[in-house]
């Protein structure tokens, strides 16, 4: 369990740390917080033509990625764990559809960083698709109350409680 | 043994060295380290290997030359005709050795010298070891010491970097181009590093490795892209979140994305991974079309396995889409998975719902009160669900360029719960695989036929080193797109010579198809030279031409376009040295299983005389083969002061 844990957190703080540059922000400061709401839209777009030529690109350290060090300090991931996976502004989104619709990658995804075993996953996704209304009540909802509730609710049932750390 | 390490160090073999100044001071410094060692009577197997390192042999070896990005360089420097080199990484970090850099041997050296000094137990080659762990355990390797680096626990930073990372396979990512953007026709290529499969995870969370200019964030302009293709930006590898790049390619670019699972093994891998990490942070030389993401992808693949050898494949230009063939002709592609963009999922979502439904989808997805549209309520549940799915999807993909707006996302939200409301599980629908990217023809050509001017002929040569026409085979390329670079066609006639008729800069042409929910817009850009037949004086005419407009589809294989078309030319014979010209275009393409029909019209005004042009054309390309094929051209010119007929026939080699 405890081994879980560390590997779901690790993986949470390189998803915490994606779209960010190399500012050293503190646990839960404006960059590595999750108060991100459902459907914020994305920049980026636009005919590149230039920016495809030369491909260019902000950059993500080689190294510094893995170790938390790249934009949220070592602590956040302590701190937060693996729940910081919703901080990816697209990934709440994806989320919600994928539990609309009953199946998806990002929900598969959410479920190997919650710790999820593969025998408990339809299981998971049933629950979560039978409370979506509880887990996403107003489109104002942000990553970090809907985490709460999605521990509320595993808690509450009896096989995928084991999850709701 | 130390006597002998010691004869190499005689006078005689140090006046000879004096004349490699660069490599003196390493050598002496390794010279000392063995005066110092041999009055100790123990001999570690390092120091064994003296005799060895110091013939520098292994400096040249290719493993070696590679891990350090050393490329020979054109100068005749050294007195014995040996090669110098140089590294591509221009961070002197990198390098363990001053002289690293420029120097294979100096760099094998100092390496060496490490080995050493950890062989002694010294600290900070402990801490150096770390950064450096591949080169170094290639050298103790080579030189049959046996293992000198426990990364589990000499290297705890390393050792949770690899853990994390959890690399097991490997796969090759290309992601297509998009949509009216024909420069990423190119295409880009990426690594994905996966864990084993057993360990429950999904590719979503695996990590990419990518290679890329670093442009700190500059703004597009015209500096930027002379910067970006001349080398005037470093480049960098850099890990990132594979779900990343799922949404920025599949998402918000909407670019299909190709994923290669290529055959490698696990310990091979890790090398590859090793490797990476002595890489870092540090620059590399970056060149748009030779030192670029797709070339340093193979380097990586080479350093996983030196013997694929994939990177000599590019002497010069490197095209991703050329990278995949290198790869599949070793055989190296276990599986090929495709995962279509938003844009090429929900367009084949709507073809496979009817017209009641793809209106309702239009209607759902800007008011959820159309759900009470009696059109809907009969629809059984399953149908439903594909209808709000598709409404919400249709929603999502219209505002993803926007900023949030409370209402907007209230209503995709109740989308949302109104779909999960409905009770059932929507798979995505079954795609027709298209045609993968490496499956179309080779990307440079050369055309050689008879060309027909107002009834005199001539011989006709054309080459163009890249990339595709819109009459070339569109298999494997995206449709509706043409960029073609440095296109240079020359005629001969008896009387007259070899002449230059035409050459063209670039010649680019993006046409989307533009429907009731896809609201595409198509246009084109050309920079080239001809030779005008249409007027007397100086032949050649420098143009810049381009083009906006429509195109509509309406089968699956055609296309209707047309354009409002401007132009800028030069001739130094005109009343008036720079004309401008406007005009306008259409024309129909179709495409059969082995060929493509193209009709084409056009008129120019010459905005500053009295003369206008026009042009009917009928082209046609028959695929003989893969890479062969015949093109017959028919063109019909009247212009104020000529009418003709001009004709063509080639046959086209791609390679």
């Amino acid at each position: 369990m405890q081994k879980r844990f560390i590997r779901s957190s690790l993986i949470g703080v390189t998803l915490l740390a994606t779209p960010m540059m190399a500012t050293a922000v503190a646990p839960g400061g404006p960059n590595c917080g999750w108060g991100n709401m459902l459907f914020e839209g994305s920049s980026g777009l636009g005919p590149h033509l230039g920016a495809s030529l030369v491909n260019g690109s902000t950059y993500n350290s080689l190294v510094g990625m893995t170790l938390g060090t790249n934009g949220c300090s070592v602590e956040g991931k302590l701190t937060y764990g693996g729940q910081n996976l919703l901080k990816s502004a697209a990934f709440m989104d994806d989320v919600a559809h994928d539990i609309a619709k009953g199946e998806g990658e990002a929900l598969d995804a959410l479920m190997v960083l919650i710790g999820v075993e593969t025998v408990d996953r339809p299981l998971f996704r049933q629950v979560a698709k039978a409370n979506f209304d509880k887990l996403f009540p107003s489109a104002d909802v942000t990553a970090e109350e809907m985490l709460r509730t999605l521990g509320e609710v595993l808690k509450s049932d009896e096989t995928l409680a084991q999850y709701a750390a | 043994m130390i006597p002998v390490s010691l004869e190499k160090f005689n006078c005689f073999s140090l006046a000879k060295l004096i004349s490699v100044s660069l490599l003196l001071l390493v050598k002496l410094l390794l010279c000392q380290d063995l005066w110092a060692n041999s009055s100790s009577a123990l001999v570690t197997p390092v120091e064994r290997s003296m005799p060895r390192i110091l013939d520098l042999s292994l400096a040249t070896h290719p493993e070696w030359l590679a891990m350090l990005y050393y490329k020979p360089t054109n100068v005749r420097g050294r007195p014995n005709g040996q090669l110098s080199y140089r590294s591509q990484v221009v961070s002197s970090a990198f390098f363990l050795s001053g002289q690293g850099s420029e120097s294979p041997e100096a760099e094998l050296a100092a390496t060496y010298k490490l080995l050493l000094r950890l062989d002694e137990g010294a600290p900070e080659a402990q801490r150096q070891v770390c950064r450096f762990p591949l080169r170094l355990t290639w050298l103790a390797k080579q030189l049959g010491v046996g293992s000198v680096l426990n990364i589990e626990t000499d290297c705890p930073m390393l050792a949770e970097w690899s853990k994390e990372i959890s690399a097991h396979s490997v796969s090759l990512i290309f992601p297509s181009s998009y949509m009216n953007n024909p420069s990423s026709m190119f295409g880009h290529t990426l690594l994905r590093i996966d864990p084993h499969p057993n360990s429950g995870s999904v590719n979503f969370l695996s990590y990419a490795i990518n290679f890329g200019a670093i442009t700190s964030g500059e703004v597009l302009s015209a500096r930027y892209i002379y910067k970006g293709l001349t080398g005037g930006y470093p480049g960098r590898f850099s890990l990132l979140p594979y779900h990343k790049k799922i949404k920025d390619y599949g998402k918000i670019e909407n670019r299909d994305i190709w994923e290669y699972e290529l055959d490698f093994t696990q310990q091979e891998v890790e090398r590859m991974l090793l490797h990476l990490w002595e890489v870092g942070d540090n620059d590399f030389e970056y060149y748009f079309s030779t030192q670029n993401c797709a070339f340093r992808i193979l380097e990586l693949l080479d350093i996983a396995r030196p013997s694929l050898a994939l990177a000599t494949d590019y002497p010069g230009q490197v095209i991703p889409a050329d990278t995949l063939r290198s790869l599949i002709d070793r055989e190296m592609v276990l599986s090929v998975h495709y995962r279509p963009s938003t844009f090429t999922s929900l367009k084949s979502e709507m073809d496979k719902l009817n017209a009641d439904e793809r209106q309702l989808v239009e209607l759902i997805s800007q008011d959820l009160d159309f759900t009470q549209d009696q059109r809907y309520l009969s629809l059984n549940l399953n149908r439903q669900a594909k209808v709000l799915d598709a409404a919400f999807r249709f929603r999502r993909y219209q505002d993803i360029d926007q900023p949030r707006s409370r209402g907007k996302a209230t209503q995709a939200l109740a989308l949302l719960s109104k779909l999960n409301s409905l009770g059932v599980t929507v798979s995505p629908t079954y795609l027709k695989l298209p045609r993968q990217p490496h499956s179309g023809h080779e990307t440079s050509r050369i055309s050689v036929g008879w060309d027909e001017f107002d009834s005199s002929g001539g011989g006709f040569l054309e080459f163009k080193p890249n990339y595709h026409d819109l009459l070339d085979d569109p298999d494997g390329y995206p449709f509706g797109s043409q960029i073609d670079f440095f296109s240079t066609q020359l005629r001969w006639q008896e009387g007259a010579g070899i002449e230059l008729q035409e050459f063209d800069m670039f010649d680019i042409r993006s046409f989307a198809p533009r429907d009731s929910f896809f609201k595409h817009n198509s246009w084109r850009i050309r920079l080239g030279i001809e030779h005008h037949r249409r007027f007397d004086g100086q032949p050649y005419v420098t143009f810049f031409e381009g083009g906006g407009g429509l195109a509509h589809q309406w089968r699956s294989r055609d296309l209707f376009y047309a354009l409002a078309t401007g132009r800028l030319e030069y001739n130094e014979s005109y009343q008036q040295n720079l004309s401008p010209l406007v005009g306008f275009e259409f024309g129909y393409l179709y495409y059969a299983a082995r060929g493509a029909l193209q009709f084409e019209a056009s008129a120019w005004e010459v905005l500053t005389a009295d003369d206008y042009r026009t042009n009917l054309g009928l082209n046609y390309n028959y695929n003989v083969y893969k890479n062969q094929s015949i093109r017959l051209a028919l063109l019909r010119i009247n212009d104020t002061h000529v009418s003709a007929w001009h004709s063509r026939m080639t046959w086209l080699v791609y390679f």
